[in-house]
């Protein structure tokens, strides 16, 4: 009917006035589309730093300060970064490395170090050493400092040695955790793992739904049992983080990150490349609350030659739209993985075992929620009926997508 | 096929409008439970979808300062009725229809077109409805000043202390009881210290029985002087050109203080409030009555005057940086009476600017403060009907 119209006025002066019209747009498309056609798609890396909400990162991150800290160490990290970003193919985005002035949408990503934590522990006549190194890539907007997307990444490090781990040694560690092992010793590294993410990350500025985990309850007996040396704040801290990185690279999504009272402040300050930004982290759409429950060793079996045993993890995962207060999934999840022990094994690692089995479970239960049937529900959830809950899960996880 | 190339340039245009938007408006939650009957409509949900904008939107304002929700309040009608304007995107949360129970629950997060919303709310302002020549004029006079000196002073204590004592005696023979007493008092520039000693003594050569008893009672007073503060007044260009942009933006005729001086005849003397405020919080009565004398006589209907006290450095608790508080106190006086009024006041109020270093939190406080302090006051305004 428009067009008919139209076409009613072709030889009148109303056709001069459309003529016109239509070049004036055209004009005005080309001018917006050019900026946008370079602009769109570029992603602009603003360096690698720390997430330091109210910490003095010197002290929160002792050995990755040592490592990067200093601008000289720093800028040569970013040139390691910069180097191996340069080369990557992206099809969702472009990375730009001339990050200068504020301007409209202008996207930046980070690479933001968010926990480091060592333990040692005397086991026996040897020492044991864990090291966890947790890193995100954050995307946020230059301009309005709002949070679009994060890309959680972690690396741990387990090693044993007669005697104990001084501080050189353990910098040395942290160093090949951050850039490599030249002897292979360490098959993995931070810097590796945040190039990989940014090699597979979808990301876009189109509306879509955002999930974090809001909430994380360690039960007692958990956490003495297996985070002794580890505070409270960064038990659940641990816990948040390896559920949002399973999370995020089982589903291709972004987490938004977690931090203890956050839910209050809504503000994460993030040292790049020397230069602070507070942060606007949006309310999550979706938020996941854990509660991490006891673990259970059971013994299985024995004989002469040694005793099996089961170590059980426990996660109940409560996923809701806070708004209408809609549970989407309300579980426990339970996994247990069997260790043969033998009998002249006098001190046994039960830590490791019981840390390894909740891995397992977090990456089992995100990595199934497009899949899980009955009888995987019935078999992690003692429950049948929690599929139904698992595929409502999915619908949600789907729409969090970029 | 030009009208089909048509088409897909305005929708290019469109898309380019909504994508550099996305990213800084706003958003909003809203939530909705519907039962219904007998089977959920297309109609239930498109009822279910509005209310939950409105609801959203109506979240959203009951989030802002209480002015603007009173000017939203007298817009609301207009807004809801068409709401689609004011909202950028909507996001489906959650889409359940419970049909056991005939429930269908609806939650979505808008995106608000803030730039809009706030046009209409402004537009509607009396004063934006006014003509140019009903617009009232207005200046002001906004101080920022840090404290350079405070004298305290220790309290002032006064102590008494009162004795009694009581004795009941049933004795034979001879006794002798000498009760002595002394009581000073020593007053000091700073306090009033008393004291008293009291001595009893019983002499007795008899044989018998003496009960004695003694009661003490204390009081006193203490007595409290304010501290004297002193002020250091610093410029506040930038704090103007903030002022002038705001009440400007909000449809009244702006001028600069300074720039009246000369034409009150020296009545209006900024330099005489930056004086009052070096030594105290008011106004001396004659800079007062001086300066609503000399707006007056150019027919300036409003006089804004207030103070922007700095604070002391510290460090944000969320962020661990540099932090700096700034204290608003302002209020808008109405001088075309035969006395001058107060229309409207806020404060004090409280501001937080943070930085990596004090200066910078110092300015984005004193940013941040005139900015919601400005936008708090053309509120009040709208929300009176002033103009």
């Amino acid at each position: 009917m428009n067009v008919f119209k139209i076409q009613s006025f072709k030889n009148s002066g109303a056709d001069f006035v459309l003529k016109l019209a239509f070049c004036f747009l055209k004009i005005v498309t080309i001018l917006l589309l050019c900026p946008l056609a370079q602009a769109s798609n570029n992603i602009y890396f603003g360096g690698a730093g720390f997430s330091s909400n109210n910490v003095d990162i010197a002290t929160s991150y002792p050995y990755s300060y040592r490592i990067y800290g200093s601008p000289e160490k720093e800028l040569e990290l970013n040139k390691l970064l910069i180097k191996k970003l340069s080369t990557i193919q992206n099809p969702d985005f472009q990375i730009k490395f001339d990050l200068s002035t504020e301007s409209e949408g202008k996207v930046v990503v980070g690479f933001v170090i968010d926990r480091e934590a060592i333990s040692e522990e005397k086991i026996g006549e040897s020492y044991k050493i864990v090291i966890d190194i947790s890193a995100q890539a954050l995307f946020f907007d230059f301009k309005s400092k709002a949070v679009l997307a994060s890309y959680p990444i972690a690396v741990q490090y387990i090693d044993v040695s007669p005697a104990s781990f001084n501080g050189d040694m353990k910098s040395a560690l942290v160093e090949k955790l951050f850039y490599g092992d030249l002897e292979n010793k360490i098959k993995i590294n931070i810097v590796d793992e945040f190039i990989r993410t940014m090699e597979k990350v979808k990301f876009s500025r189109e509306v879509r739904q955002r999930i974090k985990v809001s909430k994380v309850v360690i039960e007692d007996e958990a956490r003495t049992v297996v985070f002794p040396t580890l505070s409270e704040d960064a038990t659940k801290m641990f816990v948040a983080q390896q559920f949002s990185k399973f999370l995020s690279s089982n589903r291709s999504i972004p987490v938004l990150p977690f931090a203890a009272g956050q839910a209050i402040s809504g503000k994460m300050v993030t040292r790049l490349s020397g230069t602070d930004y507070t942060l606007d982290i949006p309310a999550p759409d979706y938020a996941i609350e854990l509660t991490l429950k006891p673990f259970k060793k059971i013994k299985f079996s024995e004989n002469n030659i040694g005793a099996s045993w089961i170590y059980g993890a426990y996660l109940a995962v409560d996923v809701i739209e806070p708004e209408s207060n809609v549970h989407f999934l309300n579980a426990t999840f339970k996994y247990g993985a069997t260790k043969s022990i033998p009998s002249s094994q006098v001190l046994v690692d039960d830590r490791a075992a019981f840390q390894e089995v909740l891995l397992v479970l977090m990456d089992t239960v995100t990595a199934s929620v497009g899949t899980a049937d009955e009888a995987w529900a019935k078999r992690y959830a003692g429950d049948p009926f929690i599929s139904v809950q698992m595929k409502k899960l999915n619908e949600v996880l789907k729409k969090c997508a970029m | 096929m030009r009208y089909v190339t048509l088409f897909v340039v305005l929708l290019l245009n469109l898309l380019f409008v909504e994508w550099t938007t996305a990213g800084e408006a706003p958003s909003a939650k809203g939530s909705i439970e519907v039962n219904y009957t007998k089977k959920l409509s297309a109609e239930d949900k498109a009822s279910a979808l509005k209310k939950a904008k409105i609801k959203a939107l109506d979240r959203y304002f009951a989030e802002t300062e209480i002015e603007n929700q009173d000017n939203y309040e007298t817009m609301r009608d207009s807004i809801i009725n068409n709401i689609e304007d004011y909202i950028l995107n909507s996001v489906t949360l959650v889409d359940e229809n419970d049909e056991k129970n005939k429930k269908y629950t609806l939650s979505i997060r808008i995106d608000i077109n803030e730039r809009k919303l706030n046009k209409t709310l402004k537009d509607s302002s009396t004063v934006a409805n006014s003509k140019n020549t009903e617009k009232s004029m207005m200046t002001f006079v906004f101080v920022a000043r840090e404290k350079s000196s405070s004298q305290s002073f220790d309290d002032k204590k006064y102590t008494r202390t009162d004795v009694s004592i009581h004795a009941n005696q049933s004795i034979t023979g001879n006794q002798q009881k000498t009760i002595t007493g002394a009581e000073s008092e020593r007053i000091s520039k700073s306090a009033v210290e008393t004291s008293e000693k009291t001595d009893s003594s019983i002499k007795q050569n008899a044989q018998g029985k003496l009960d004695v008893s003694e009661a003490v009672t204390t009081g006193g007073s203490t007595t409290r002087k304010a501290d004297v503060v002193e002020w250091t007044v610093s410029s506040t260009q930038d704090l103007d050109a903030t002022f002038t942009k705001i009440f400007t933006g909000a449809g009244f005729q702006v001028y600069a203080a300074e720039l009246l001086e000369e034409s009150t005849g020296g009545l209006l003397k900024t330099s005489a409030f930056k004086e009052d405020y070096r030594h105290g919080d008011d106004l001396s009565p004659k800079t007062q009555t001086n300066a609503v004398k000399g707006v007056k006589s150019l027919n300036v209907k409003y006089l804004a005057i207030g103070t922007l006290d700095v604070g002391l450095s510290d460090i944000d608790p969320v962020s661990g940086m540099k932090r700096v508080s700034v204290k608003v106190t302002a209020k808008i006086l109405d001088v075309s009476g035969p006395f001058a009024s107060a229309v409207t006041s806020i404060g004090p109020i409280q501001f937080y600017g943070t930085g990596t270093e004090s200066d910078v939190a110092r300015t984005n406080a004193l940013k941040l403060a005139a900015s919601s302090a400005g936008t708090q006051l053309v509120n009040e305004l709208n929300a009176k009907s002033v103009h």
